[in-house]
Order: structure tokens, then sequence, then C-alpha cells
């Protein structure tokens, strides 16, 4: 697979400030994978988010070095308008992404502003909200949804503009365990079903073992590690030292090798788990 | 964000395209502006009310304007009835005041001017609901492009009307907040301590609309908000013989309240 996404030795700190907010990162994401950003609060991920549109440093200014390129744009050269055609941004607060009348007219919104003709918004409308499960929703006004729906809106009004990558932050972070489900449901169909690249930031570390092909630790602006959830999840101290929560199973699983059991293999999902156990039971 | 004021009614008002109700309330306003007769004005308020009932809009907002209105409206009459220099006195009050252009008397014109500007006052607001009330958001910044104003200018100030309940709801919020930390007296009787109490709930929510303002310009530019392309819309518009019927109306009503201005009708 190609890689759709380059950062290169990107440096960025906002304006008024000595610290960096980013700090000579790099990597490159193949097309179509599924890759989860993890870091405590303020470890720069949502501005890590704004760089992949240009966001950062268009909008909020400051000293940005190093390039970002998607979809072999890079974001130095082109404005965030054009960005948005091939990168999708949910940003972390859904009720203030959302500023139309309608559930229509906000999915709407980003197709008109890419000139689609009135047919195809039509259909990019039915299609997304059947995919995100709010069919019938079109008339309903976005401020009246629960947390979740709104999240789903948010996640359809960018899907609607037809994104090779869709970059989503926090989607679950305000949402009760049933909303969260849901939204989370959708973003994996997004990648399994839709083949979207996908870049989740989320605190969720059972969601991102179960369905993410790789996993960025972020703390302080820098990149500490980049590995798939079993590389990533069997970090123990590297975690703890970074204020991650692994999955809970990797965490139980820990602290019984720390007491002496015989676990070679840190188990990153429940039925990996189950398995493990069962056989340290029967022998 | 909300559809402010709108009033979902399935009415004659409502089904007219949104620039026929432009064009309407523009004629309203320039006719009130023709007359300075206040009966002549009456008559206009009188047909500006009898849409809002067409439009089944709830007359009791009619009421909550008048009564906010008094204050200005006495000030406003007053000045015109004292100071207009009108020719047939009516009401001796005291000897001139060249100083400050006060003959000594009230006049008939005076007082029938007064009431006329005040008049005009009222139909002027209370022609603006009227396409408000009746019209979606979405369709009025629909009718501002179609009538070539530019669509950021149109989208500006729709998303500014619609943001005006929110900002309202998160004032009460922080107010709440604030009184529960035991800060301000909002009730209190004396004008400075209320003031000062305004100050806590305008400063955070001066600074968390800054903040929301930046969340909302990363939300529309990533939705490619000025994109270079032509924008297409999503809503259709389509003037019906109903708009074209009223619009011909408009039209012949202004051309006749004219003639007639022009006659010296409806003149004091």
């Amino acid at each position: 697979m190609p890689n759709i996404i380059e950062v290169k030795n990107l440096t960025y700190a906002y304006p008024r400030t000595d610290k960096p907010a980013l700090k000579d990162i790099s990597f490159q994401v193949p097309e179509g994978q599924f890759l989860a950003v993890i870091g405590p609060t303020g470890a720069g991920k949502s501005t890590l988010c704004y760089c992949f549109n240009g966001a950062v440093p268009r909008l909020f200014g400051g000293e940005m070095s190093g390039s970002v390129v998607v979809a072999g744009l890079d974001t130095y050269e082109n404005e965030i308008p054009v960005m948005a055609q091939h990168v999708g941004l949910v940003v972390q607060n859904a009720r203030n992404q959302l500023f139309n009348v309608n559930v229509q007219g906000e999915i709407a919104f980003g197709c008109e502003n890419l000139g689609m003709p009135r047919q195809k918004i039509l259909q990019n409308l039915h299609e997304t909200l059947t995919f995100v499960g709010l069919q019938g929703y079109e008339t309903r006004q976005p401020s009246a949804l629960s947390g979740g729906q709104q999240q789903r809106v948010a996640i359809a009004c960018v899907l609607a503009m037809e994104p090779d990558v869709l970059v989503l932050d926090e989607p679950t972070s305000e949402l009760d365990p049933m909303g969260s489900e849901q939204v989370m449901d959708v973003i994996n169909r997004l990648n399994r079903g839709l083949g979207k690249t996908v870049i989740l930031v989320s605190h969720d570390t059972e969601f991102i073992a179960q369905y993410a092909d790789r996993i960025l630790v972020i703390n302080d602006g820098m990149l500490i590690l980049d590995g798939t959830p079993r590389e990533v999840f069997s970090q123990a101290g590297l975690l703890a030292s970074n204020r991650i929560r692994p999955p809970q199973v990797s965490q139980l699983s820990f602290e019984l090798r720390q007491r002496g059991s015989p676990i070679s293999d840190i188990p990153i999902s429940i039925d990996e788990a189950v398995l493990l156990y069962k056989g340290l039971h029967h022998g | 964000m909300a559809d402010v004021g709108y009033v979902q009614k399935d009415t004659f008002l409502h089904r007219l395209d949104a620039r026929t109700k432009l064009v309407l309330m523009l004629a309203i306003l320039l006719v009130v502006l023709v007359f300075t007769n206040p009966f002549y004005v009456l008559a206009i308020l009188f047909l500006v009310l009898g849409a809002w009932a067409l439009a089944k809009l709830p007359l009791n907002m009619v009421a909550d304007i008048f009564k906010y209105f008094t204050g200005i409206a006495v000030i406003i009459f007053a000045l015109q009835a004292f100071f207009y220099p009108g020719q047939t006195n009516l009401l001796r009050i005291s000897n001139a005041i060249p100083a400050i252009g006060f003959s000594g008397y009230i006049t008939v014109e005076g007082v029938m001017y007064g009431l006329a500007l005040v008049l005009r006052l009222v139909v002027i607001m209370t022609v603006a609901p009227l396409l408000v009330m009746t019209t979606p958001m979405s369709d009025l910044m629909l009718a501002l492009v179609k009538l070539k104003i530019p669509y950021r200018f149109a989208f500006i100030l729709t998303t500014a009307m619609s943001l005006f309940p929110s900002i309202q709801n998160r004032a009460e919020l922080i107010q709440q907040a604030q009184l529960c930390r035991g800060v301000g007296d909002f009730e209190s009787g004396n004008f400075f301590i209320r003031l000062r109490a305004s100050a806590s709930i305008l400063t955070p929510l001066i600074l968390g609309a800054f903040r929301d303002s930046q969340i909302l310009d990363v939300a529309m530019s990533s939705r490619a908000f000025g994109a270079p392309v032509q924008r297409t819309y999503l809503l259709e518009s389509h003037f019906r013989r109903a708009d074209y019927l009223f619009l011909a109306g408009c039209l012949l009503s202004l051309i006749v309240a004219i003639i007639l201005r022009l006659a010296h009708f409806g003149v004091v």
C-alpha cells in the first residue's frame, strides 16, 4: 500500500509560547490503515489532528517546521478547503462543529462548498445518514440531538465530502457508554467497511486494542512509541510513565505477572485473556 | 444553533418565496416612510397585523413589543409634539423659549407628526418578524444569495442570527454557575451591585465565545467553507404564481402610494 500521509520532522509551537506543542515528529500512514493516537491530556494529540488539513498553522498561526503531506498535497502549499477534499477532520467538541439549522443542511454544507451537483449531494446525504444510522433525522435540529447522535452527524458531515482520510479527535470523550459504542461502531465500519484511512485520537484503549492496526504514543509533543497494539500495550512500564492506561485485561495480567503468575504474552483483548487464564487454570 | 424565531405553520405567508417576503417587507417600509399622516400609517399597521393573523403568528408578541416600546415611544412623541415647527396651535404651555427652539405651543402638526413617527417605528418593528418568523433561516440565506448578496455575507448574517439563542443559553448557565459559587447578586435593587454581578457573567461569556469562534473557524474550514469553486445549493427556491401575483400587488401598491403622496395625500 502506498503512503497516504507523510509527516516529516514536524515541529510546531503555538503563537506566544516558547515551548513547542509538537517536537520533531515523523511517521507515514499507508492507505487504509486504522491508526490510533494515544497520550495523556496536553500531549499534543489535538494539535497533531489540526496539522493534517493545515488548520495548524493556517488558522492558529505560530511557528511550524517540517512537512505534512496528505494524498500528495503539502499542507503548506494548499488551503484548508482544498485539503478538506482529502482529509475529513472531526474536532473534539461536537456541539461547536454543528452550526446549521438542521441535520440535512449540516451534512449538505461541506458538499455545497465543494460545488457538488445537487443530485450527488442528495445521494451522499442519504448514504451517509444511513451509514451512521440516523435515517429520518434530516429535519432535526443538531443542537437538540444527544451527544452520540451529534458526534455521528459530525462524522456524516465529513464523510459526505468523500475524503480519503478521516481524522477524529476524541469523538467519545463526552459520551455515555451507549453513545460511545455506537460512535465507535461507525468508526470501525469507516475503516473496515469503506476502506477509509482512519486516524483516531482516543483514551478508549479497549477499543483501540481490538480494532486499530497501529498506535502512536505521544507525550509532551514527542512521538514516544510507534507499533501495533500488541507491541504498545505490552510495554507496561513505558505506558505507566507516560500516564496511559492500557486495556484493563492487559493491566490485570501485568499485575499478576509481577506477583509471580507465569504469563509470558500479555493479552490485549478479553478473548485472549480468557484463553490465557483458562490455560493457567488447567495447567 | 437554532432556527431563531421561526414559527412552523402552513399558511399562505409561510409558503411564499423568501424573496417575495423580502420585497414585501421593503415595500411596506417604503410606504410608511412616504406618508406622514398618522392615519395612513395606522392603516398600514393594521395591514401588517392582519398579516400576522394570516400567518398565525402569536399576537401576544405584538403586545410584548408594545410593552418594551412604550417608554421610548412617549419620549419620541413628546419631542415631536413640543418641537415640531407647526402652524396650528393646539395648547399653550408657556412663553416661547427660543434658546431650545420651543414656540410655547403644542401644535396640531407636531402631535400628528409625533404620532406618525411612533406608528412608523411600530410598523418597522412588527414587519421584521413577519419575514423572520415565517421563513426558515436556510431559506432566508438562499433568498439573499439569489438576490446576488455574496454567499459569505449571507452566511455570516444568518449564522450570527442563529447564534443568539445559544449565547443566551450559555449566559443563563454561567449565571447559575456563578450563583452556585455565591458570586453575584443578580436580583439586587442596587444598580451598581447588579452591574458588578453582570461582569461575572460577561467575562466568561466573552472569553468562551472567542474560544468557540476559533473551533467554529476550524470546523467550517474543515468543511471546505470558502473553497475556490462555484458553490452549489441543496435547497431550491422557485417562484410560484402566488409569488408573481404578490410581487405585482406590492409594486402596484407602491406606485399608488407614491402617486397619492405626490398628490399631497397622507401628508400633515
